[in-house]
């Protein structure tokens, strides 16, 4: 029961849950375990899909956009700061968004 | 929130059109990405308040329902050991199971709305450095004469238009962000 994923619960539910006033006391210790468990996943999935979106480091990209800033003054230098800003940025814009 | 990044998505394609690779056309863009980012940061932000007062909601109502099945469960144990006494070990240490795995349950309810809370103000507090990113970038374009080579060399886009089109994807994308987490929201409350 302990790896049974949010489908497999279901199913398992959806066969004994019709039985359950003719459940012995065991069987239905294991159905009420099963929704138990079914209700302890109810914000698994939105938990997952925000863990499944990296987001840009804020601290890298602060020191990165300071970098920039100071390096103002040389063309070149300022460029190569941006680039790296902007890769930053970028790379989270296209997996965040 | 969809009509808004729709219109923020062709304003992209009409600076494209507008003046393609010309500086103007650059400085242009990057000041209407800047007012993109507080679009999104704020749909972001109202994202991030919806999910932690759905969360908190969701937690509260599976918990009641554990607590009343696994409380009802106790009936049936008593009942149980009426029926047949010599089984009665067996049935307590079955209850207590079920009692152990509720607190686990509920525990797990109470981990992932924190999770939620965590990373959903993470995402928000990235979007905010991007936007950062972005201002510390338009003061550059404002004050180098820069155009498409700039575009091409910075932002690893072959043309103005190239990077639009890039925006454009990442707005649209974001549109069906926040589509997908209204969902998300509503199949949580229901």
């Amino acid at each position: 029961m302990a790896d049974m994923s949010k489908e497999e619960l279901q199913q398992a539910i959806a066969k004994l849950e019709p039985l359950a006033d003719t459940l012995g006391f065991a069987d239905k210790a294991k159905l009420v375990r099963l929704q138990n468990k079914l209700d302890g996943m109810a914000l698994a999935e939105i938990a997952a899909k925000l863990q499944a979106m990296p987001t840009a480091d804020a601290d890298d990209l602060r020191s990165k956009v300071n970098a920039a800033q100071a390096a103002s003054n040389d063309r070149q230098a300022a460029a190569d700061a941006f680039n790296r800003v902007i890769g930053l940025a970028a790379r989270a814009l296209d997996i965040v968004l | 929130m969809r009509c808004n990044f729709r219109t923020l998505a062709a304003a992209f394609v009409l600076v494209a059109l507008a003046g393609c690779g010309t500086p103007a056309a650059v400085r242009e863009l990057s000041q209407t990405q800047i007012a993109a980012y507080d679009t999104v940061i704020t749909a972001a932000m109202t994202h991030h308040e919806a999910l932690i007062a759905a969360a908190r909601l969701i937690v509260d109502d599976r918990k009641q329902r554990i607590d009343t099945r696994t409380k009802g469960l106790a009936d049936d144990a008593a009942e149980a050991i009426r029926r047949q006494p010599a089984s009665a070990k067996e049935t307590v240490l079955e209850y207590s199971n079920v009692v152990r795995d509720a607190e686990k349950d509920k525990a797990r309810l109470d981990r992932d709305a924190q999770e939620i809370g965590r990373l959903s103000n993470q995402l928000v507090a990235s979007l905010k450095e991007m936007k950062q990113a972005q201002l510390a970038l338009n003061a550059y374009l404002e004050q180098e004469a820069v155009g498409e080579s700039f575009v091409k060399s910075v932002l690893g886009q072959d043309s103005v238009a190239g990077f639009t089109q890039h925006v454009t994807d990442a707005i649209n994308r974001a549109a069906s962000l926040s589509e997908q987490l209204k969902s998300a929201i509503g199949a949580l409350k229901g």
